[in-house]
């Protein structure tokens, strides 16, 4: 029922108006049909922005072959394939739709799908959203910073516990640093085996928490995971220090709003582990140079992925902030 | 000229901008300390006139020949044999900076961080992302520098407001008097070496017409970032302290509590890699692009693979720190040189127009 309900905002004219009227009129849409026979809507403000008619073209390619879903498209939409960042955002909330749109993105949708995809975005643009349909501008300040801090920690953070309690000890004093070097001497591997072994166990975890079907699963899934890392500290098979990092490192991934962003992030991180290991803190500061430049070198429908002018600009800001007054009218669905 | 590297004006000016800030910043304050004493900020603000003033005569030269390559135009004015004479020295000029700058980054490294692990597996490790940025373009290099301009020079700002700063070390000013801030004035002017990058760049800049503002702007904040530099390592350090400091940038965090971390330089020191990375992705490029020129291969991997590969050789030949201090006094000859040979290039196409006339 909900599938039809979301694709109904585009037949229903009178719904249509309303998206309109509360738009100031800007809202605009172009109709595509697949070989297959389902309609790709496309969505739009600003009939002048740039990267419209490049979509357009891309379109107009893709659908001459049956389309097999959103996904799909968006894969086919993407500039560079083999990038592990989201180059365009899935979302089934219809917040975070109007709050793009008016941003000045494209929202593409597939008949018969429930999640819409919001083009193009760049890194800042993933946290700009509205997040849980927040009512205060302070939030949508803060929510992006927040975010992009957790980014940083999920990355890097037990790379560089690594790097300090195997190479660069000086860095922190002494008597905080002794407690979590003596049990380290205790586990049945090296340094940096037990941090990827570590990595690896809380990425299963990670994983199965996504499963999550039914309540009694996750108390499993809670109830296991507490009693197997609290024995392996108590019986010393593992450190405790490793495991905070890892928690925390874990807690940051999940703050991220968008699940592929998450993944890149986790590949990241074990690129991190692995260079700082070998190389120090240089592997790390490495990691995050060619991370970086992977970043600016990328694009969506070529416009920028990493661009200081996007965090800088105002206009962004100030319509995240402003899209939060459309949410509280008709911008929900009625049955 | 290839659409894919054509970039606006800005970000030649940003490009130029990475190329200066960055090695010099670190290097040159003590230096200068020695002759001018707690003065040298003076010597840092007429070092940058004089460099503005040289660079606005360079972009006339430039723009007499809009769309040619310095190298074009060396052989349209000296003739073919003296003018690849003249190409081969530059091209020289730019990989021998190229892998001097190599070579400062990584001992910078090795002095501050990593003593455990050798001057090649570093060498290696820090010319990744420059080779990774330059197979995607010069666009791509200036909007990396831009980033991390942007974002790091945040943190020198920091270390101002936080420290505890000595104006008194400061004063009084003009102590040394006019005579050693005019002596070290060659030098200050080689201290903004980077600029004379936009003769090989030129001819890929779209908007020409603000190509000569965004090159003077990037000149001047260097300019400013000098003399704060220089008035933040003596206001912390003191005078004599500066002299016999290596590199006293790196000190500077010394100053700052930060609760748990004790080696805050450390940390300081490590945000500042990509920024001295960037003088030697500037020349990287600069230098790829003029061999590639000059033997007339096409960019490939492959020739890239090879021209890093020679690039980290090269950097492996000073024995010690020492004898690589020594290796970059030639630099300063060589940089007189290439902006003596664009300034002779501008007096004798004047002179061929005229003859011309006649």
């Amino acid at each position: 029922l909900r599938k039809k309900n979301v694709f109904r905002i585009f037949q229903d004219h009178p719904n249509l108006s309303r998206l309109r009227l509360k738009l100031g009129g800007q809202l605009k849409y172009r109709i595509f049909r697949t070989s297959s026979g389902n309609k790709v809507v496309v969505v739009y403000s600003d009939s002048n922005a740039p990267a419209l008619s490049l979509l357009f073209d891309r379109l107009k390619q893709i659908v001459q072959r049956p389309v097999r879903g959103i996904a799909d498209l968006m894969h086919e939409l993407k500039d560079n394939r083999n990038s592990l960042f989201p180059q365009g955002q899935l979302t089934e909330s219809m917040n975070r739709a109007a709050t793009a749109v008016n941003q000045g993105k494209y929202l593409i949708m597939l008949e018969g799908e429930e999640r819409w995809l919001i083009m193009p975005v760049d890194l800042f643009s993933i946290f700009r959203i509205n997040w849980f349909g927040e009512t205060h501008w302070l939030s949508f300040l803060g929510l992006p910073l927040l975010g992009i801090l957790a980014m940083m920690i999920a990355a890097f953070l037990p790379a560089l516990f690594l790097v300090v309690i195997s190479y660069e000890y000086y860095l922190v004093p002494i008597n905080f640093i002794s407690p979590l070097t003596d049990s380290l001497l205790q586990m049945p591997f090296s340094p940096a085996l037990m941090t990827l072994i570590v990595g690896i166990l809380f990425d299963m975890f990670f994983t199965a928490a996504f499963h999550r079907k039914s309540n009694g699963k996750m108390t499993v899934l809670i109830c296991g995971g507490l009693l197997a890392f609290s024995g392996a500290i108590v019986t010393g098979m593992l450190n405790g220090g490793l495991i905070a990092v890892y928690g925390i490192s874990a807690i940051a991934a999940l703050v991220l709003p968008n699940p592929d962003l998450t993944r890149a992030i986790q590949t990241v991180k074990y690129a991190a582990i692995i260079l700082g290991a070998v190389f120090g803190i240089l592997g790390v500061v490495v990691t995050a140079s060619l991370t970086v430049a992977h970043l600016v070198a990328l694009t969506t429908l070529e416009q920028p992925y990493l661009s200081i002018k996007s965090l800088l600009s105002e206009e962004g800001w100030s319509e995240t902030i402003q899209t939060n007054e459309w949410k509280k009218g008709d911008w929900e669905i009625r049955e | 000229v290839n659409e894919q590297n054509q970039i606006s004006s800005k970000q030649l000016g940003i490009y130029i901008l990475g190329a200066q800030i960055g090695l010099g910043i670190i290097f040159n304050p003590p230096q200068i300390a020695q002759s001018t004493g707690h003065d040298g900020w003076i010597s840092f603000i007429l070092g940058g006139i004089v460099s503005t003033g040289i660079i606005i005569l360079v972009m006339l030269f430039l723009r007499r020949y809009r769309d040619k390559s310095v190298y074009q135009i060396n052989r349209l004015l000296f003739g073919k044999a003296a003018g690849t004479v003249i190409n081969i020295f530059l091209v020289f000029y730019l990989f021998y900076l190229t892998f001097m700058a190599l070579r400062h980054f990584a001992e910078c490294i090795l002095i501050t961080q990593a003593g455990h692990i050798s001057l090649l597996a570093v060498s290696i490790l820090i010319t990744m992302p420059t080779i990774y940025l330059t197979t995607k373009g010069l666009p791509v290099i200036c909007n990396f520098s831009y980033s991390i301009l942007f974002f790091l020079s945040l943190s020198i700002l920091l270390i101002g407001f936080v420290a505890p700063f000595h104006w008194s070390f400061l004063l009084p000013v003009g102590a040394s008097g006019l005579a050693p801030i005019i002596r070290v004035l060659p030098a200050c002017t080689i201290g903004f070496i980077g600029f004379e990058l936009v003769a090989f760049l030129y001819p890929l800049v779209k908007d020409k017409q603000r190509a000569l503002f965004w090159v003077v702007t990037a000149n001047l904040t260097t300019m400013l970032y000098y003399v704060f530099v220089f008035i933040l390592n003596t206001g912390l350090l003191g005078e004599q302290m500066l002299k016999k400091t290596l590199i006293p940038f790196f000190q500077l965090p010394q100053f700052i509590r930060f609760g748990l971390m004790e080696r805050m330089d450390l940390l300081f020191s490590l945000f500042w890699f990509p920024f001295l990375e960037s003088t030697f992705r500037s020349y990287f490029y600069a230098s790829y692009a003029g061999i590639v020129n000059l033997v007339g291969i096409k960019r490939t991997n492959a020739s890239l693979l090879v021209f890093s590969i020679g690039v980290v050789l090269f950097n492996l030949v000073p024995e010690n720190f020492n004898q690589t201090l020594k290796f970059a006094e030639l630099i300063t000859y060589l940089g007189a040189g290439v902006i003596g040979i664009l300034l002779v290039s501008y007096g004798i196409s004047f002179l061929k127009e005229s003859l011309k006339k006649a």
